[in-house]
């Protein structure tokens, strides 16, 4: 990798009249732990969708470790890897752990795709990162919240990817499940020099990381460690239902 | 044996084989709805086909007419899913679209020759028990499409359906595959119509694979084949057997073993 910087510069979209995005800029250097943090409804996973090039702005400039994924999206996609929220996955398809993990490595190739011996190996190691190894034959819809993710998480590694994108990895799990994902994907930002770019509603499992936070409802409020952004300033402009109760504020869901 | 059951027999492995390979895929990617959608295409290429023969005197066979033709209202509806229709919405445009051709084609048909339309009333409605060589040779033919893209496609199939946006996300070309998974269906239901007729066919496409998912089988493919292959052998033995159409044979069995399905896994 020659270019090391995760740019959006000034990047709007727009679905018809209704914006998506405005002018949102910032600059990451590889490697990064990041989270954008933000409403319902902010842009958070358009975000992820417009750096994979599934999603085109109608202005701004996006550079992926040099790649822009409106020209050169299959490019960009063989150096990102994406989980995208268990909501989005269709659950009643009935196939195996291996099966989910095979095909991260197998669409690298062209089709036919089959398994080598050397693959099945590549699927049982992706498997032990996440200390799945024994659900290896399990079907998707036999597993928790958290393994699911587990597993979402070793297809993504499998791609051995420059920067993994999580969209949501802590819906539909408990605080515990949250902590223990969080780990998981900072180990490989520590251990593999991954960059992470993952959305979040909450920050709560990630405050011991420290991670780069970016603020967004559309547009970008706040950049910077969680002690810089996470100012009451800062959290009404994002979340203009935002609530003081005493010594507390209250974050509501507004779009704004 | 007489040479006609040899060749019910053969046509019904060969109506097995392309039923079962697809089923079990149609199923899991929830593209039962429009491979019963085209069913109204075969009808209105079958239609076109007649006209182009009497019409305008193109000797090209009504099963070929109907085939290009579904498959024609078939990318048509990967497209609209493609351009942001919902699936639903897709499947009600290209039913409009076919059942407003079959009226259509249907009135000039009738003008032109009587005799046509009743051929190919007989033929989409399965009344028929002759199987032509014709017949075979084009299902053959269907076959050898039909299992090397199933075979080869599986696993994309399964994983667009699984989750679409990773398989995006991974680089897979989702909108060819959408292309290929509905061109498959539409292969299938002409097919199907070809040696069952169209309404028995709207039975075979869901049945295999149906029951495949609903014992739970590990192997998805194979359980398809093998319930499909039963269907239709049983099928065929009992229309025999009673002096009905094949279709009405296949539609009873095909009804049977869902009903044991069921009592047996509730």
């Amino acid at each position: 990798m020659k270019d090391k910087n995760f740019i959006f510069d000034r990047v709007s979209v727009f679905f018809g009249d209704k914006p998506a995005l405005i002018d949102v800029s910032f600059k990451l250097s590889h490697p990064f732990f990041a989270v954008i943090m933000g409403p319902n409804g902010a842009g958070k996973t358009t975000l992820l969708k417009v750096a994979l090039g599934l999603i085109k702005p109608i202005s701004g400039k996006i550079s992926v470790f040099g790649l822009n994924p409106m020209k050169k999206p299959y490019e960009v996609r063989r150096i990102l890897a994406y989980t995208p929220q268990l909501i989005h996955v269709d659950e009643s398809v009935p196939i195996r752990v291996k099966e989910i993990v095979a095909m991260g490595l197998l669409s690298k190739e062209s089709p036919p795709r089959i398994k080598t011996k050397k693959d099945e190996k590549a699927i049982m190691n992706a498997l032990t990162l996440v200390e799945m190894q024994d659900y290896a034959d399990f079907f998707f819809n036999e597993l928790s919240g958290g393994q699911k993710q587990r597993i979402l998480i070793a297809r993504a590694l499998i791609r051995k990817p420059y920067l993994l994108l999580l969209d949501e990895p802590f819906s539909m799990l408990d605080y515990e499940t949250k902590c223990e994902i969080t780990e998981l994907i900072y180990s490989l930002y520590e251990k593999f020099n991954m960059s992470i770019l993952m959305v979040a509603h909450e920050l709560s499992p990630c405050i011991a990381y420290d991670p780069y936070v970016i603020l967004l409802n559309k547009r970008v409020y706040a950049l910077g460690t969680l002690h810089e952004v996470l100012t009451e300033e800062n959290l009404r402009k994002a979340y203009p239902g935002a609530t003081k109760v005493k010594d507390l504020i209250i974050l509501g869901e507004d779009h704004g | 044996m007489d040479n006609l059951i040899i060749k019910l027999i053969f046509a019904a492995i060969l109506t097995a084989v392309i039923s079962g390979s697809s089923s079990h895929l149609m199923t899991i990617s929830k593209t039962v709805m429009l491979s019963l959608s085209l069913l109204h295409a075969v009808l209105a290429g079958s239609l076109i086909g007649i006209y182009m023969v009497h019409g305008f005197s193109i000797p090209v066979p009504m099963q070929i007419t109907a085939l290009i033709f579904t498959i024609l209202i078939a990318i048509l509806a990967a497209e609209l899913v493609e351009r942001g229709l919902s699936s639903d919405a897709a499947i009600g445009i290209i039913a409009g679209l076919s059942t407003t051709i079959i009226a259509t084609f249907g009135y000039l048909d009738a003008t032109l020759s009587p005799i046509a339309v009743s051929e190919a009333w007989s033929y989409v409605a399965g009344l028929s028990a002759v199987v032509r060589n014709r017949d075979i040779a084009l299902l053959t033919i269907i076959l050898t499409i039909i299992v090397p893209i199933t075979l080869t496609f599986e696993g994309e199939f399964i994983y667009i359906a699984f989750d679409e946006d990773g398989a995006k996300a991974m680089g897979l070309r989702v909108r060819l595959y959408r292309y290929l998974l509905y061109s498959l269906c539409a292969i299938v239901a002409a097919s199907l119509s070809m040696s069952l007729g169209v309404f028995v066919s709207h039975v075979v496409i869901v049945v295999p694979g149906v029951l495949a998912l609903k014992m739970g089988s590990k192997h998805l493919h194979i359980a398809s084949l093998a319930t499909s292959t039963l269907c239709m052998t049983a099928g065929y033995i009992t229309a025999y057997t009673l002096h009905l159409p094949p279709s009405s044979g296949v539609g009873i069995m095909a009804t049977i073993l869902l009903t044991i399905a069921y009592i047996v896994r509730k």
